[in-house]
């Protein structure tokens, strides 16, 4: 009886959009809240204007699982990390059908291709990077610490950033180390700080990576390693994002983007672009530079699509925390 | 300073208490409950009854809280009146209980019904409590009582509760002593998973222990010493969301209280004085992340209350100091806050109006000034009664040291909330029939929430106006035939909890419903009762809660039927409660599934004498 003093909420019937080409536009990884949140896809064709909420949960009947951390494509299939869910779900990059799931991971971050149906995946508790060959898990190389970003230089080696959280007990994670390929072995790395967390490699094979307090000076940077040499840009505050487009670096800092040469000498002063909300993730391809704001990290965030020069051309309402893009070019 | 001596400044400081209420009677099933206490004048105090002698405090059917419960036995953070677990404060014998560290408690934790205080009811006690509080006091037993109880149940659970209270001329004791177990392993459909499979919950194991001995000395006719001891043994498997496949993270808890007091009871004048020292240790462990994370906090303090009746006027002062030290696993050193206070209040009866006014001064890094003026009178008509009463004041909620110290992002210049409330509210008694109506407001100011300052660095911040508002409404009916007492009580309540204002452009959740607070919510309950047996059903549910800021997402309503059959036979008393009759499959927290069907078996010996 007293039921019916109760608002009882309606359940919709998922809408499923109709089969379109995705070419030319992206997909936004949004990552929920950790624990008890979902992360989400959302579909963007800035070109079209077609905007796809929570795709993969519309497309497949079920939530993609707990922090979305990112997706990669390699071939015709989207790999979507989904850290806290220890497991990596494999799409097919048109349809967004769930092809297969890999699993049997402590908590994955992010995918490199490496070639002939071989990955990395690093990963953030289990003391190592996971080989995948053809979508099965072969081997994990050790490394202590939370492994995080990756790049491959043309020699063959993988550049990983590698840090600590701050309850941490772990030895390492001041340094990036460098895998060699051919025998998915550590070989060498490179001594940086704490913090580091991302990494990039521009077009003249010059690795860039940044942490959040320089070797044993007491201030964060943004370093270049370039012939084996090590040159830091001392920020005022950590920098949390770093993307290329192979000629500019482009990087996150106190909430604001900014934008310079691979060839500078010094820091940019300015920034090309800031905002009132909290500039969460970042996303460079060559013609745009995507910007997410998280706002307050419980309701749903915003893409800012900005041009080289950091003007604004539009954005887009995404899922909660959009944090990582996937272009499909 | 060493600990002899922050003891001794506590015991030099001695205390007030406050004394005490009736607590419920004990029948086979029906619960009691007093809707507008006496006791206090102006304000809205009802008595918390635990369904089931080994349930705790988040178990409870007839509860005003809004729970979020990660699994049964697991954590439970409670909202009162739409505000925010910090905003319920918790009061043994007049002391703060919960955690300087967290500022809030665990309700799964608490085996003892207490006396809810609500809004500016909790003024009496201390700040902080916007939406009230609750308030556990312990006096000296009338008789001898033992109270011995088992239960066991589905999802491997077992428990006891027992309760033993003597009084021999001049002495009196009191053992409160309870034990829970649970594996949890209930079935629940994975709607995260391919094709919904019926999963077992895993990693869910739960114990709890606490034990409460008080012992009374009256050692002269207006003279009397209370030694307390509250301790409290808990660990909790924390299992994951269900969108998770395994983890390995757990929590341990452990409280030492301890108190004395003594009270002086004089023609016209009362002194009431007690000192206290409150241990915590919370230690949190993932394995998987190879996280250990002990957190300690200790406490002292102490408070002296004198009441003085003059004519009609009663006038009542009292000071009381806290200090609290604690170390989070990630804090540099060990920190510590001190809150000084006072208080003065009148009140006085004029033409049946019975008004009282109280005024607080507190000091904790900034003055606090606090205040609540009241009125109430009672109507007798023919055959009605009227009750009606109504409050209004301002209350303060200083920072937690997490708040204050946390590594990284802790804010040492936050400042204390503060914010005005005021409620109203009416009870209408017709022979057997009981009608109460509330209606609140609470206006928040300097909100502490914790937001993020980078990516991955969140600092609380003094961001917000929140104003909650809503009403509270209670019909209850008894009825007696021949033997049998009936018993039907509903209770609805309605809750707007906004926020309203923004700090960053295009925040969408201005205006809108805070997260995880339903806007209805309610129970409605009918106790049968015979001479020998009893049967109850209850009805509990909650509107949709919505869990994104901006409304994108929500959990559904959802409604939950209860039943439970009692027999009874001279002082053995045996139950069966039958929980969520019709299997109805909810979220508490997203993706935090909850038990279906489930039962419990309970038996009861009881003597009063």
């Amino acid at each position: 009886m007293s039921a019916l003093f109760f608002e009882w909420a309606c359940t919709e019937k998922p809408k499923v959009s109709p089969p379109v080409s995705v070419y030319d536009g992206m997909y936004i990884v949004n990552e929920g809240n950790f624990d008890w949140g979902e992360g989400t896809i959302t579909y963007w064709n800035p070109k079209t204007g077609e905007v796809r909420d929570d795709n993969f949960k519309k497309i497949n009947g079920r939530p993609l699982g707990n922090v979305a951390q990112s997706m990669t494509k390699i071939n015709n299939l989207g790999y979507i990390v989904v850290n806290n869910s220890q497991k990596i779900e494999v799409v097919d990059i048109e349809n967004f059908q769930s092809l297969f799931t890999i699993s049997n991971m402590v908590s994955p971050r992010y995918i490199l291709p490496i070639g002939n149906n071989k990955m990395y995946v690093s990963d953030l508790y289990a003391d190592g990077v996971y080989v995948v060959s053809d979508n099965k898990i072969t081997q994990k190389i050790p490394v202590s610490g939370w492994t995080n970003r990756m790049v491959l230089d043309d020699k063959g080696k993988v550049w990983v950033a590698r840090r600590r959280t701050d309850f941490d007990t772990r030895p390492g994670g001041t340094s990036v180390i460098i895998i060699d390929t051919s025998t998915n072995a550590v070989v060498d790395s490179v001594e940086i700080g704490t913090g580091i967390e991302e990494i990039e490699i521009d077009e003249n094979g010059t690795i860039w990576t940044a942490c959040s307090t320089f070797q044993k000076a007491n201030h964060p940077a943004i370093v270049k390693i370039m012939n084996g040499n090590i040159q830091a840009f001392p920020t005022l505050f950590p920098v949390y994002r770093l993307r290329t487009d192979g000629e500019n670096i482009y990087f996150l800092m106190n909430n604001a983007l900014y934008s310079m040469s691979v060839n500078a000498s010094v820091l940019p002063e300015k920034p090309i672009f800031s905002s009132s909300g909290q500039l969460y993730g970042l996303g460079v391809n060559t013609e745009n530079i995507l910007v997410t704001d998280a706002k307050d990290y419980v309701q749903r965030g915003t893409v800012f699509r900005l041009d080289k020069s950091g003007n604004k051309k539009d954005s887009v309402k995404a899922g909660v925390i959009p944090s990582e893009f996937c272009f499909i070019d | 300073m060493p600990k002899i001596q922050r003891f001794t400044f506590a015991i030099m400081n001695i205390i007030l208490v406050w004394k005490n209420k009736t607590n419920g009677q004990d029948t086979l099933v029906l619960p009691t409950q007093n809707i507008i206490a006496s006791r206090t004048f102006c304000v809205k105090v009802e008595r918390l009854n635990i369904p089931f002698t080994t349930g705790s405090l988040a178990d409870v059917t007839e509860t005003p809280f809004i729970f979020r419960r990660y699994s049964p036995g697991g954590l439970a953070s409670v909202s009162l009146r739409g505000t925010a677990p910090t905003h319920t404060q918790l009061y043994w014998n007049g002391m703060v209980l919960h955690s300087p560290l967290l500022g809030q408690s665990d309700f799964n934790l608490f085996f003892d019904g207490g006396e809810i205080l609500y809004g500016g009811a909790s003024l009496e006690y201390g700040i902080g409590g916007f939406g009230g509080g609750v308030l556990w006091n312990d006096e000296m037993p009338t008789d001898k009582q033992y109270r011995i109880s088992v239960s066991g149940g589905s999802f491997g659970s077992y428990a006891t509760n027992n309760h033993f209270s003597i009084k021999h001329k001049k002495i009196g004791v009191k053992i409160d002593f309870n034990y829970r177990y649970a594996d949890n392993d209930f079935s629940y459909i994975n709607t995260s998973l391919f094709g919904r499979p019926k999963v077992s919950q895993r990693s869910a194991k739960a114990w709890f222990a606490g034990i409460k001995p008080v012992v009374f000395y009256r050692f002269h006719e207006r003279h009397e010493l209370c030694f307390g001891a509250w301790n409290q043994w808990a660990f909790r498997q924390i299992p994951p969301p269900q969108t998770v496949r395994f983890n390995e993270e757990s929590q341990e808890d452990r409280s030492q209280r301890y108190l004395m007091r003594w009270n002086y009871k004089g023609k016209k004048t009362k002194v009431e004085a007690a000192a206290g020292y409150f241990n915590d240790y919370l230690y949190y462990e993932n394995r998987l992340s190879k996280l250990f994370a002990p957190n300690i906090s200790e406490v002292w303090q102490s408070t002296i209350n004198v009441t003085y009746h003059l004519n009609t006027w009663k006038l009542k002062t009292g000071i009381n100091a806290i200090h609290a030290e604690g170390k989070a696993s990630v804090y540099e050193n060990r920190r510590s806050q001190t809150r000084l206070g006072q208080h003065f209040s009148l009140s006085k009866s004029i033409n049946r109006w019975n008004l009282n006014g109280l005024i607080r001064y507190d000091y904790q890094n900034q003055s606090m000034i606090s205040y609540r003026l009241g009125g109430e009178k009672e109507i007798n008509f023919k055959k009605i009664i009227l009750h009606i009463y109504a409050n209004a004041g301002k209350n303060f909620r200083p920072p937690t040291l997490n708040d204050l110290y946390w590594i990284p992002g802790g804010n040492p210049n936050l400042r204390a909330e503060s914010g005005y409330f005021a409620e109203t509210g009416t009870e209408i008694t017709y022979k057997n029939l009981t009608f109460n109506l509330t209606g609140y407001l609470i206006n928040i100011d300097n909100w502490i929430q914790w937001f993020p300052q980078t990516a991955t660095i969140w600092s609380p911040q003094n961001l917000k106006t929140v104003s909650s508002y809503g009403t509270e409404s209670t019909i209850s009916h008894t009825r007696t035939f021949k033997e049998i007492n009936l018993k039907y009580s509903m209770h609805i309540r309605w809750n707007r909890a906004v926020s309203r204002t923004s700090s960053f452009y295009g925040d969408m959740s201005v205006g809108k419903q805070m997260i995880y607070l339903p806007e209805f919510s309610g129970w409605s309950t009918l106790y049968i009762e015979g001479k020998y047996w009893s049967f109850g059903t209850e009805l509990t549910g909650n509107s949709r809660r919505f869990v994104a800021a901006d409304h994108s997402d929500y959990l559904p309503a959802y409604a939950l039927l209860n039943a439970i059959f009692g027999v009874k036979y001279r002082s053995l008393n045996t139950k069966i409660r039958c929980q969520n009759i019709t299997n109805v499959g909810y979220f508490s927290m997203p993706n935090r599934p909850m038990p279906g069907f489930h039962l419990f078996f309970e038996l009861v010996y009881e003597i009063n004498r």
